[in-house]
């Protein structure tokens, strides 16, 4: 090596060493991209696991399940949870178009999340005047938590998977701070309810 | 006779007076509304303030819990009102709005914290890191020039070498 490689090797050490010595105020003054950004929202069975989930489901019996949400939004965010309830030939949200389910919210839950943190709670529900005829069930009120909600839902016979389908499910919706509004967040999660009996 | 009548009056005055007074006290769905609208409006200013704060650099667990108490109590407003109890909704609406008051001054309070714990921090390293980096350029320069010296000694001091078969 001669000496012009060896001023090179002193001037790119020094680079270097310049660089590491600075990193604290860059990093202080440059923000930093996190990674992908998402949010989570799970239904977890009775005994908190995924399993044992209500399915068949019968009139004045009380269900228990566990709704979660998980913030990795990169800050804390303001979720609004709807509740929901439908037949088979109702309208569930279209993740394609990221558009809300049509049918009007029952119950609701708000939750602020700070960045990394998750959330829990127990959802209670059950099924009042519940009646069958002619091929078809009859779902008059349905209760949520401490809510009762007058849905008067109908579900037809579905020879096919030999039961009287319903859906409860859960829309994740975000607050927007630039907008000041609540967006859909392309969440949900639901469970389905044969009607098995009064 | 005279102890009958009275009795009837109070009864219906009762009567009349239980009638009207619900027309009187009862809250309608217009001042429920207001009421989910102003809750609203409250908890997403407040949510904006944490926002800024969070950016500052600031903790924000605290507010975040108060806030998350007051958005319990506008859900269950908003259930209320569904159900049409509007009461209620107007009930559970204003104890959502007293549960955050004062959270905006709170969140701009801990905003100014943040930042002037930002600018001190800023400050700091920044010294340190300018002193690290003289430090650096000098003992670089200096380290260079003593190489330099080292290396032409050594070649002076280096003597030609004959090697056979070169004129």
């Amino acid at each position: 090596m001669n000496l012009e490689d060896y001023r090179t090797v002193f001037a790119v050490s020094g680079l270097i060493l310049i660089l590491v010595a600075s990193a604290p105020t860059l990093s202080l003054v440059l923000p930093l991209s996190g990674g992908e950004r998402f949010s989570e929202l799970w239904i977890l069975g009775p005994n908190h696991m995924a399993e044992d989930y209500p399915f068949n489901v019968v009139n004045n019996t009380v269900y228990n399940v566990f709704l979660g949400i998980g913030n990795h939004m990169g800050s804390s965010a303001y979720y609004l949870v709807y509740v929901k309830f439908r037949n088979q030939t109702e309208h569930l949200p279209n993740a394609t178009a990221g558009t809300a389910s049509p049918l009007p919210p029952l119950y609701e839950y708000r939750v602020f999340l700070e960045e990394g943190k998750s959330w829990e709670t127990p959802l209670t529900f059950s099924f009042s005047g519940v009646s069958f005829f002619e091929n078809r069930s009859f779902v008059e009120s349905f209760m949520v938590n401490d809510g009762v909600f007058s849905v008067d839902k109908l579900a037809s016979w579905n020879g096919e998977n030999n039961g009287y389908y319903y859906q409860v499910f859960m829309e994740l919706w975000i607050h927007n701070a630039e907008s000041d509004a609540f967006e859909f967040h392309n969440r949900f999660v639901g469970l389905w309810l044969n009607m098995t009996g009064v | 006779m005279v102890k009958c009548r009275s009795f009837i009056c109070f009864v219906v005055f009762i009567l009349v007076f239980s009638w009207f007074a619900h027309a009187c006290f009862a809250v309608e769905k217009a001042d429920a509304e207001e009421a989910l609208i102003d809750a609203e409006n409250n908890l997403s200013s407040v949510y904006v303030a944490v926002l800024e704060v969070e950016k500052s650099g600031g903790n924000v667990s605290d507010l975040l819990v108060k806030l998350d108490s007051g958005g319990n109590f506008l859900a269950e407003a908003q259930v209320c009102y569904r159900n049409g109890d509007f009461d209620g909704a107007v009930y559970y609406a204003d104890l959502s709005v007293r549960n955050v008051t004062g959270l905006v001054e709170e969140a701009g309070q801990l905003k100014a914290l943040a930042i002037s714990g930002y600018n001190e921090r800023l400050f700091e390293t920044m010294a340190a890191s300018g002193v690290a980096v003289v430090v650096i350029v000098l003992g670089s320069v200096v380290g260079w020039l003593i190489f330099k010296q080292r290396y032409f000694e050594k070649v002076l001091k280096m003597k030609p070498e004959v090697v056979k078969g070169e004129s």
